[in-house]
């Protein structure tokens, strides 16, 4: 019988969910009564390295797994992030329509917590976006600024901001730190058997290079390859590729132009017939992409589509020297993410499009609520798996039916956006809502979770971006309301003033850095 | 504006600085950079702050003279400046230093040069200190000058040290300086930095030891206790309204 105190925590996978799970778990010692942590990588790993999105809670997990923002800026080639934009998901005519893109900036709504402005906005809708009238970041984003300037400190912030970094060297930065500074232990080697115990539970992994890893609570971080939810346990997993219809991408590292190239502070991803275009601005180069259905779209297609794209950003790119990567996955998550005593965080417990870049923010939800709810004992495992279980099918499902708002306002006319708006591949909830919001704006009583993914204030950011404005009785407008509005332009006339662009600052940063406070 | 070029003893022969202090000198300055060595004698007459360099954002020393932009309050009635201590990057105008590469047998080396502001008001050919001797030699004024230079290139050196020392111990902290006009207005000049006593008292006997051979704990205290010449210099500040 094994022992039922949680000493040793086992991390199979060396990627950013591996490693973040590493950090995080180490650096909370007091959360888990300071169970060793050791993680496990396989030699044979492949990085993906197309630059990826996170969302602002990863200053705070950097700051908490006590990586100074400067040394991360400056060894992930990071770069600030203040939301997305999407272009021309409207209608057709979008993609030569300049004026066709809306923002969902970080930033909520001027006055959100003490009301909602939304219905205020409707009356002034021709003269001025919603993103730009009620979040001065919009403008930031216009002008690729940065959301902060030199003299703030590490994490702190002017406008609310994540960042775009190369997931790579995310991993390599979190692996050094976890192991120098954090005491994690790390093994190079392939798991070639994962032994039970009599009760269902992993026991240990055997390691082609060091033998039999013993160990209380495992953690699957294997990726695609779900190499203990899925190989060993056969966990299944749930497809969502009926509401979701992407399932492959093909992706590009595109070097700037010139070194006075505008870094953009936003992943801007572009409508397309038969999927959408994501670019990602990291500080020595872009990441490209296009995610598509393999239902509407042939891989050559894609390709094609992702070149014309290349150019009409870049008109004297050379693309004959870029090498297009194609990535295949399945859209869908586990049916359950805790099973016996092992969890599975990132890849390994699902994977959908990254629009609105759901995949690293959802590692650190996973190990936020681990971590709120660690098991001290074996016995307390069922009860904390179900209540792990419920959190992340909750925000699986909300991710999924956020997703599928982008999808189900447009007015494109291809067979694939035709087929995202038929009422059949639309999840219940979100039609409830859309019924809903038709009549009024999503406010906080549409969302009672005490932690939702996507708050009342995205939902407003996509619903009115997309220009779907519900029958709504004309509000007159007082004083206090409008005041709200002017501040958020003096808020934007001042941050255009005062703020740097993305890349002065990533290169003050990478000559001077930041301080700590 | 600034005009900097190199001294030498031929173009600027003639040369001479006028080494008083007034308004007039370019003295109605609201600040002034120092340096931990400098903290002792600069904490007897002013309030000694941190701040990041508006440029770089590093962390860097100043002697506090007003709250404005421009504000000397030390400054008398006449305009005049005259300051117990004066600090180095205030004696060391209308000079700078500079850096030169010298090829030595095609091999570059750096070395460092002095630098002179033409456009500064304290340089003239009449008056004031003269910088070389009739047949070119340096004069002692000017040999004042070098050290000068050369104790604030070392100083700024060590600079980085300090703060780094100071930042890793979690002895800095953020504050604000508050006062209210006559008319009532409150303004804050924010973007202050100073010591954080309550870090500093709960540091261990060792991290004390580190700070006192290095010679930063004399630096901590002075910078502490110089804070009592805020009120003096807002009392200043209430007079002149």
């Amino acid at each position: 019988m094994a022992t039922s105190a949680i000493n040793h925590i086992i991390i199979i996978g060396g990627g950013s969910a591996g490693w973040l799970s590493a950090g995080l778990i180490a650096a909370q010692g007091h959360l888990t009564h300071n169970a060793k942590v050791t993680l496990i990588e396989s030699p044979e790993v492949a990085t993906l390295g197309v630059g990826e999105g996170t969302w602002p809670t990863m200053r705070k997990t950097l700051k908490t797994i006590g990586i100074s923002e400067t040394q991360f800026i400056r060894e992930c080639d990071a770069s600030f992030k203040q939301g997305s934009r999407f272009d021309g998901w409207c209608d057709d005519k979008s993609n030569d329509d300049s004026n066709d893109y809306y923002y969902h900036p970080f930033s909520l709504p001027v006055a959100y917590q003490s009301l909602n402005i939304a219905p205020y906005w409707f009356a002034q809708q021709q003269a001025v976006s919603f993103s730009h009238a009620v979040a001065s970041q919009s403008y930031f984003c216009d002008h690729h600024k940065a959301p902060k300037t030199h003299l703030h400190s590490d994490y702190q912030a002017q406008a609310n901001y994540g960042y775009h970094l190369d997931a790579g060297k995310f991993a390599q930065l979190l692996m050094r730190h976890c192991v120098d500074k954090l005491n994690v232990n790390h093994l190079l080697s392939h798991v070639d058997e994962v032994i039970n115990d009599e009760e269902g539970y992993i026991n240990g992994v055997k390691t082609r290079d060091h033998g039999l890893i013993t160990g209380d609570l495992f953690i699957d971080c294997s990726g695609h390859h779900g190499r203990l939810i899925d190989k060993h346990y056969q966990v299944p997993l749930e497809s969502q590729q009926h509401i979701l219809f992407n399932n492959r991408a093909v992706a590009v590292q595109v070097p700037y132009a010139n070194s006075k190239q505008e870094i953009l502070s936003y992943t801007k991803a572009t409508a397309q017939d038969s999927g959408w275009i994501w670019d990602i601005g990291l500080q020595t180069r872009r990441g490209v992409g296009m995610v598509y259905s393999s239902e509407y779209e042939t891989n050559q297609g894609a390709k094609d589509k992702l070149l014309s794209y290349l150019k009409t950003t870049q008109s004297e790119l050379d693309v004959s020297q870029l090498t297009i990567r194609e990535l295949s996955f399945q859209p869908g998550y586990r049916t359950q993410f805790w099973h016996k005593n092992c969890i599975a965080i990132g890849m390994s417990a699902g994977f959908i499009e990254p629009l609105e870049a759901s995949a690293l923010v959802m590692v650190e939800l996973g190990l936020n609520t681990l971590l709120a709810n660690f098991p001290t004992h074996r016995n307390a495992m069922p009860q904390l798996s179900k209540r792990f279980d419920q959190q992340c099918h909750y925000r699986w499902q909300r991710i999924i039916e956020f997703l599928k708002l982008h999808y189900v306002l447009s007015k494109r006319s291809s067979d694939y956006w035709q087929a995202h708006r038929d009422t059949s591949t639309i999840p219940q909830t979100l039609l409830d809502n859309l019924a809903l919001w038709q009549y009024q704006s999503p406010w906080l009583n549409d969302f009672d979770r005490a932690q939702e993914v996507f708050s009342a204030a995205s939902y407003q950011f996509i619903l009115y971006g997309m220009k779907h404005l519900p029958a709504f009785p004309k509000m007159n407008m007082p004083a206090s309301i409008i005041e709200h509005f002017t501040n958020n332009q003096q808020a934007a006339k001042q941050g255009l003033a005062n703020l740097p662009t993305n890349r002065q600052l990533l290169e003050h940063i990478q000559k001077f850095g930041l301080q700590p406070i | 504006m600034a005009n900097h070029v190199l001294l030498d003893n031929i173009s600027h022969k003639e040369l001479k600085v006028i080494t008083e202090r007034g308004a007039k000198w370019g003295d109605n300055i609201s600040c002034t950079a120092i340096y931990p060595s400098e903290f002792t004698k600069v904490q007897a007459n002013q309030p000694i702050v941190f701040r990041k360099h508006p440029q770089s954002g590093q962390f860097e020393a100043l002697a506090l003279f007003g709250f404005e932009n421009g504000e000397n309050l030390l400054l008398d009635t006449q305009g005049n400046l005259a300051l117990n201590y004066l600090p180095l990057s205030m004696q060391r105008q209308p000079f700078l230093i500079g850096q030169q590469t010298q090829y030595n047998q095609g091999i570059p080396e750096q070395s460092l040069v002095v630098h002179v502001d033409l456009d500064s008001p304290r340089i003239n050919t009449t008056e004031g200190e003269a910088v070389f001797l009739e047949h070119g030699g340096n004069s002692d004024y000017l040999s004042h000058i070098a050290q000068v230079l050369n104790t604030l290139h070392l100083e700024n050196q060590a600079l980085p040290a300090f703060f780094s020392q100071l930042l890793e111990l979690d002895l800095l902290e953020a504050f604000a300086i508050e006062y209210q006009q006559k008319n009532a207005d409150k303004v804050t000049v924010g973007g202050f930095y100073t010591i954080n006593q309550q870090s500093l008292n709960t540091l261990t006997s060792e991290q004390l030891q580190t700070l006192q051979h290095s010679g930063y704990l004399q630096a901590i205290y002075m910078a502490i206790a110089s804070l009592e010449q805020i009120p003096t210099l807002l009392n200043k500040k209430w007079a002149q309204q």
